[in-house]
């Protein structure tokens, strides 16, 4: 563990990737699924840009990528706060399991 | 030393995103994914993206977290975030067999710049020596995609004004 390796990235970026699936699985807050969903686009941001990085190739696409993963990422986020913060004011909950509008 | 840091980041990264999944008060979820968004702007400077780590700061930390404490504000039902539904060890799983099999085949790879019999050193500064840029590349490769990138953000904008405005 002397010098860090690509593999080290890509650990913690799984690492990030898994602890926001079981966020998205068994959260019932729509607002902390909403988080999760951001915790799993920066763990693959953090191996986009380690592979970038490490690669034998002097290549920035990793970062472009990265870079425009945040962008949708925002995007999303706004689009998502906005549907919660509607379905709050007219039913009440912010609970995954009893928004079934679409039932 | 970058070790160091690396392992300080990636921990304090960790940590936020746990926080953020096992925290009662919805508050510290929000509190934790602050720190892993931080967390992972230090991580980028480790891999010598600077700019990317200063708009991770500004745009996850700047304004994507202030936005998820508002909702947090608003739907003020703070006390509930860690209930899960009845499913959840089913997720757990699902999540702990993902993990498993991505660190399978992430430790078991052959990386090119290994198998080159190179070993794998990061090549500080190598990107921008070579007078690669990454406006350069944004305002020629990649100038279509940044065009439509615009386009969302002004598509998404007027449409969260849409749904979230009062009727």
């Amino acid at each position: 563990m002397d010098t860090l390796a690509l593999e080290h990235y890509l650990l913690l970026s799984a690492g990030l990737f898994a602890v926001g699936l079981v966020g998205v699985l068994a959260k019932r807050n729509v607002v902390v699924i909403l988080m999760s969903i951001e915790l799993m686009l920066n763990g693959v941001n953090v191996a986009l840009v380690a592979f970038s990085r490490y690669s034998p190739v002097d290549e920035l696409a990793g970062h472009i990528f990265a870079i425009f993963i945040i962008t949708v990422a925002a995007a999303e986020v706004a689009i998502g706060l906005a549907i919660l913060l509607t379905i709050f004011a007219r039913r009440n909950t912010v609970d995954a399991a009893e928004i079934n509008l679409l039932k | 030393m970058v070790t160091l840091a690396f392992f300080f980041l990636a921990t304090a990264a960790m940590i936020g995103a746990l926080a953020v999944v096992t925290a009662r008060n919805l508050f510290y979820a929000a509190l934790g994914l602050l720190v892993s968004l931080a967390a992972v702007a230090g991580i980028y400077v480790t891999l010598d993206a600077d700019f990317l780590a200063l708009a991770q700061f500004l745009i996850y930390v700047g304004g994507i977290a202030v936005l998820i404490v508002f909702a947090v504000m608003m739907t003020a039902q703070i006390n509930r975030a860690s209930s899960s539904h009845r499913l959840w060890p089913l997720g757990l799983l699902t999540s702990a067999a993902t993990l498993a099999g991505l660190a399978y085949v992430m430790i078991n790879t052959e990386w090119r710049s290994e198998s080159r019999g190179e070993t794998i050193s990061p090549m500080v500064g190598d990107a921008s020596s070579a007078g690669i840029h990454l406006p350069d590349l944004l305002f020629s490769t990649y100038l279509l995609p940044f065009e439509l990138a615009g386009l969302l953000l002004l598509v998404a904008t007027i449409g969260a004004l849409v749904i979230a405005r009062e009727r």
